[in-house]
């Protein structure tokens, strides 16, 4: 029986469409059989982090209102086999769709997937209750900036009012130059502050901008740090103990080399 | 050269831990105006206490969260504000 | 003629609509029938999406043509075909049906492809808007990512195509579509779908012309001989 897991922040922007890209694609590549489903009605963006927005034809919409059966609306990857794509109507909303459709569809696709992605959209209205509907677990993306943070509190009031115990934290975008020099909250202050546990922290990384441009989840960019942060989460998803990324070490390892090499430190 | 920059910066506090302050107080009162029931709660149970001592006017009684300012008046901290009125003390509470 | 036994009877399925001509009605009879039954129904039928089949009797071109014109004029239903059910052969005994005719296709989308009516819309189509039309569309503006064009008939856009359009959308394959720049995420006519080449080989600004050649859609650009 699969997993429903969704990912979702309350604020926009702090990376839930990306998470939910580069964990789908790790997963995939670890032989695991997974479906994401874009539930962002209206403002989809799942379809082209992942690169496959030409082959739409069916959307989650066309699903629920049975225009099509489910099979013919799944969108098999360019790359990697066993994982699929469900995207969002484009030109409808949220209203399209209600809960206990998603309840309905996620039972459909538990038989035959081992982990069901739900990318959410951000806030707390008919998008955000249809897309934790049918979710068994929750990850919430939050950045080290007071704005998100205080969002992802009030998710993590709304999962838990909404029975979803226990979601995980992911700390997207930490910048451990700006920690060190006391200008950003440090993961310890974040959990400190909203009291969940910790799946992973992504670092700030350029290569996410690159890969997204290329419709290829950093993920599988073995050079790409936040691409290892993100294998590291695949992994712990499936139940593995991996030791937290060491920012530390690894920015002092990159700017030992670019100094070695007389470059000027970006 | 960066201690030197850490030595004339650190009386200032640094800008996360004015982050983490502000956000603090915000969740407070984020936290307890997620639901009225919470409220509702607290009223109830102020209710239940005060009853063995005095008698009450239960229908105008007030209860709110509130900012004020704190004790050394530089900070504005969350507070809980209770109007009671009291209609008459109780045998209990004169013997004491 | 003992006539009462024998009325034409209405079924819903999924797709619309399935009427059935008993063994041995008379055409004319049947028709007044169908005529009354769907005119009482009219205000169900308004606006609905429905595909009509029918089963029992064969029906000539003729008689065909007959049902669908009281189908679309007294349902007020877009009615998207209207056919022969061919599951259903096997009832009864009857001949094989002959394979469609032009005359029996031609009725069954929409006709105004070379002539008819036409929408024209006269801005920029941006994500999320989609233009849904019975008939041919003319944009004088971009087709944007995320923006979708579903017509009937023919798609002309003055401006480039990045977005999704559809043209013969009711399943008509002679339908085009024509743009100053031809770039769409995806592309279709009638049933057929196509998607740009991942590495798109021209930036050049070229008025193309997509159409379908076996059952495939052809793009191909159309330029005046003195530019070349």
């Amino acid at each position: 029986m699969g997993e429903v897991i969704v990912i979702t922040s309350g604020k926009g922007g702090v990376g839930k469409t990306t998470t939910t890209a580069n964990l789908g694609t790790g997963l995939a590549v670890s032989g695991k059989k997974v479906v994401l489903i874009d539930t962002d009605i209206g403002l989809r963006n799942l379809d082209v982090v992942m690169g496959l927005e030409n082959r739409i034809v069916y959307d989650i919409v066309d699903v629920i209102e049975g225009t099509c059966r489910l099979k013919q609306a799944l969108i098999k990857d360019k790359r990697y086999d066993g994982l699929y794509l469900l995207p969002a109507a484009q030109t409808r909303d949220k209203n399209a769709i209600n809960p206990q459709q998603m309840i309905n569809l996620c039972d459909e696709l538990r038989s035959e997937f081992d982990y069901i992605l739900i990318d959410c959209p951000a806030g707390i209205e008919q998008g955000f209750k249809n897309a934790i509907a049918g979710a068994d677990k929750a990850l919430v993306v939050t950045t080290p900036e007071v704005s998100a943070v205080r969002d992802a509190d009030r998710i993590i009031g709304l999962l838990e009012a909404h029975d979803i115990k226990n979601p995980r934290l992911i700390i997207n975008r930490i910048r451990n130059d700006m920690v060190k020099r006391g200008d950003m909250m440090s993961i310890e202050d974040i959990i400190d502050i909203l009291a969940i546990s910790l799946i992973g922290v992504v670092p700030d990384d350029e290569n996410i901008i690159i890969s997204t441009n290329k419709g290829e989840p950093a993920v599988t960019d073995s050079k790409s740090f936040a691409g290892q942060a993100y294998r590291n989460i695949t992994r712990r998803l499936m139940g593995e103990e991996v030791p937290l990324l060491d920012l530390n070490v690894s920015e002092g390892l990159l700017s030992k080399m670019k100094k070695l090499f007389g470059f000027k430190s970006a | 050269m960066i201690d030197l920059i850490k030595l004339l910066t650190r009386k200032k506090e640094s800008s996360k831990d004015v982050a983490k302050e502000r956000l603090k107080l915000v969740l407070i009162h984020d936290r307890s105006n997620v639901s009225p029931q919470f409220l509702e709660m607290v009223k109830s149970e102020i209710i239940k206490v005060i009853q063995n001592y005095m008698d009450i006017d239960e229908d105008t009684l007030d209860i709110q969260l509130t900012k004020t300012n704190s004790d050394d008046g530089e900070r504005v901290v969350p507070a809980l504000v209770a109007n009671i009125p009291i209609k008459g003390m109780k045998n209990a509470g004169r013997s004491l | 003629m003992e006539q009462e036994a024998k009325s034409v009877v209405f079924k819903g399925n999924s797709d619309g609509l399935v009427i059935v001509f008993p063994e041995g009605c008379e055409f004319e009879q049947a028709l007044q029938e169908i005529d009354n039954k769907v005119s009482n129904a009219a205000r169900f039928f308004k606006g609905a999406k429905i595909k009509v089949v029918y089963r029992g009797i064969n029906l000539t071109t003729e008689q065909e043509k007959a049902v669908y014109d009281i189908l679309v004029k007294k349902s007020g239903a877009v009615v998207e075909s209207f056919s022969r059910d061919e599951e259903n052969k096997g009832a009864g005994n009857i001949a094989p049906k002959p394979s469609r005719t032009n005359e029996a296709t031609r009725l069954r989308f929409y006709p105004g492809i070379d002539e008819g009516n036409c929408k024209f819309v006269k801005n920029t189509l941006r994500s999320g808007t989609r233009i849904d039309y019975d008939g041919n569309v003319v944009i004088i503006g971009d087709v944007n990512p995320g923006a979708e064009v579903v017509a009937t008939g023919n798609v002309v856009v003055l401006g480039t195509v990045r977005g999704m359009v559809h043209a013969g959308a009711d399943g008509n394959r002679d339908a085009f579509v024509f743009a100053l720049g031809l770039k769409p995420t995806q592309i279709r006519i009638a049933e057929c779908i196509a998607r740009m080449p991942e590495e798109s080989d021209s930036d050049g600004f070229c008025p193309e012309l997509a159409t379908v050649k076996d059952g495939v859609i052809v793009v191909e650009q159309i330029m005046r001989p003195t530019l070349k």
